[in-house]
């Protein structure tokens, strides 16, 4: 696609974006007035009313740091551990057949049950990073294995045939090839992640936590305070995804390097 | 090094029997065509050959210790590496980077693929993909080349040039080269010797030995009508 049609592309992209928005707020602001009672359903001034004033307390942002350090944290382990598994089971069937029993389970568990029985073993804040860990672990374990079993079997069979070393072959081509499916899984357990770890710190209740705010806000009967929660919740996890669509983006442009 | 040999190869896949009995020699230094119908089991002969698959019975001799240049059918390239880079790719195992860099880089040039070493193989034309794939089994050096109707997938002139090119390059490293076909006036136009295969299971129904200089060919064959003729009525025949 040439340079000025992508821009187009993309400004349409984004004034489409901006549409729905602007529809999702107008429908929202209608459903408000209609029900007519703040406790219930608060109208969007009121929540970025709300927003606004919890922005500005350092309570709020030690929450944020707190809730983002643990999306990172869980992120990462289920990236790194669902990669190794993941790229293992795809180059031998034996690690497939091991891990297929656990990860059935861990996949069928609800949410919920998982965060439960979680908070029996572990102290508040290290329950929200398991179950997220838990969660996310399967969709990048399988993301990966789906990547490696479909690699291209004639670029094996050629780089075979030219006896090029198993080393090379493995990070020249198995994982350039697999890139995708990386970044692919690493979008999904990313996402997975933030809303675990949220949902883990509203059972929780670990200190500076975005979920305990939102439990908090709850209990005192604040609804657009837990709006306002809410928000931030998606407003961070949106650019934490932007983030990693960056680096991703880089990543893919970068791989062709000589030895 | 006497000459390479293939004895008593037998391949089934499944209840299809693909070569039965197979026996064939392929002179050292020479180019031999396999010429075949599409089916006949050519190229799960070279895979055999190449140690890829196999087989059920029979041995592959003294190739089961030499090593392998192949080029495929497709160019089989990996996209996310530049031209140079693909050659590079295969030249890795070499004990010596600065000779395989300086092959590598030599027979690109000599495909006339100097200016695209950087390019990205989605960038060059399907003929320029096979180019690339071309210098890339001459740049490693193999004990045998294997090509795999190499020159099927482009049209005439495309593969005219890449017959050309095949022995420009050949004459300078003169390897045992073994060359699937099932084009009659490729396998004329670039074998020193053709082994000529039945249907499925292929067994061979006659070998040709060209004593004419590939120099002297032309591609319509019409200087080898002769060999032409025997070897048309020898595929259908059989067909």
């Amino acid at each position: 696609m040439e340079k000025g049609d992508r821009n187009s592309s993309n400004r349409s992209r984004f004034a489409y974006g901006l549409l729905g928005i602007v529809l999702a707020i107008l429908l929202w602001e209608i459903a408000s007035a209609r029900v007519g009672v703040s406790l219930i359903l608060p109208g969007p001034a009121e929540v970025a009313a709300s927003f606004f004033s919890l922005a500005k307390t350092a309570g709020f942002w030690v929450a944020v740091g707190g809730t983002f350090r643990r999306v990172l944290v869980s992120f990462f382990i289920s990236l790194v551990l669902g990669s190794v598994t993941g790229i293992l089971a795809g180059l031998y069937p034996s690690v497939q057949h091991f891990t297929a029993p656990f990860l059935t389970i861990i996949r069928a568990t609800p949410v919920m049950a998982l965060i439960l029985i979680i908070m029996f073993w572990f102290p508040a804040g290290h329950v929200p990073v398991f179950s997220a860990i838990l969660m996310a672990y399967p969709v990048v374990h399988t993301g990966l294995y789906q990547g490696t079993i479909a690699t291209d079997r004639t670029l094996l069979e050629m780089a075979r045939v030219f006896r090029v070393q198993r080393k090379t072959v493995f990070f020249r081509l198995r994982l350039p090839a697999i890139r995708g499916d990386m970044a692919s899984a690493a979008k999904n357990s990313l996402g997975l992640c933030w809303k675990v770890v949220v949902a883990g710190e509203v059972l929780s209740q670990p200190s500076f936590a975005l979920g305990s705010g939102m439990q908090s806000s709850r209990l005192s009967l604040d609804t657009p305070g837990v709006f306002a929660w809410a928000i931030a919740s998606i407003m961070l996890c949106g650019l934490s995804e932007f983030l990693l669509g960056l680096v991703a983006r880089h990543l893919q442009a970068g791989g062709s390097s000589d030895e | 090094m006497s000459d390479y040999r293939v004895s008593g190869i037998g391949k089934r896949f499944g209840e299809l029997e693909v070569l039965h009995d197979f026996s064939a020699i392929f002179p050292k230094s020479s180019v031999t065509a396999v010429l075949g119908p599409s089916g006949a089991g050519k190229t799960t002969l070279l895979n055999i050959i190449a140690g890829l698959i196999a087989a059920d019975s029979g041995s592959i001799g003294n190739f089961g210790s030499a090593s392998f240049s192949y080029s495929f059918q497709e160019p089989r390239l990996l996209p996310w590496m530049s031209v140079l880079d693909n050659i590079l790719f295969v030249m890795s195992s070499l004990p010596d980077r600065d000779y395989g860099k300086k092959r590598a880089k030599s027979f690109l040039a000599e495909a006339g693929l100097h200016d695209f070493a950087s390019s990205m193989p989605s960038k060059l034309s399907g003929g320029m993909r096979q180019k690339a794939s071309l210098a890339r089994a001459f740049a490693f050096p193999s004990d045998v080349l294997l090509l795999d109707e190499a020159f099927s997938a482009v049209d005439l002139k495309v593969r005219i040039d890449l017959l050309d090119l095949f022995s420009k390059l050949w004459e300078e490293e003169r390897r045992t080269t073994i060359f699937v076909t099932h084009d009659l006036h490729d396998a004329l136009y670039m074998a020193d010797s053709i082994i000529v295969l039945s249907a499925r299971p292929a067994r061979i129904i006659d070998t040709v030995s060209i004593g004419q200089a590939r120099s002297d060919r032309s591609y319509d064959g019409h200087d080898l009508s002769a060999i032409k003729q025997r070897l048309y009525r020898q595929i259908l025949a059989n067909d």
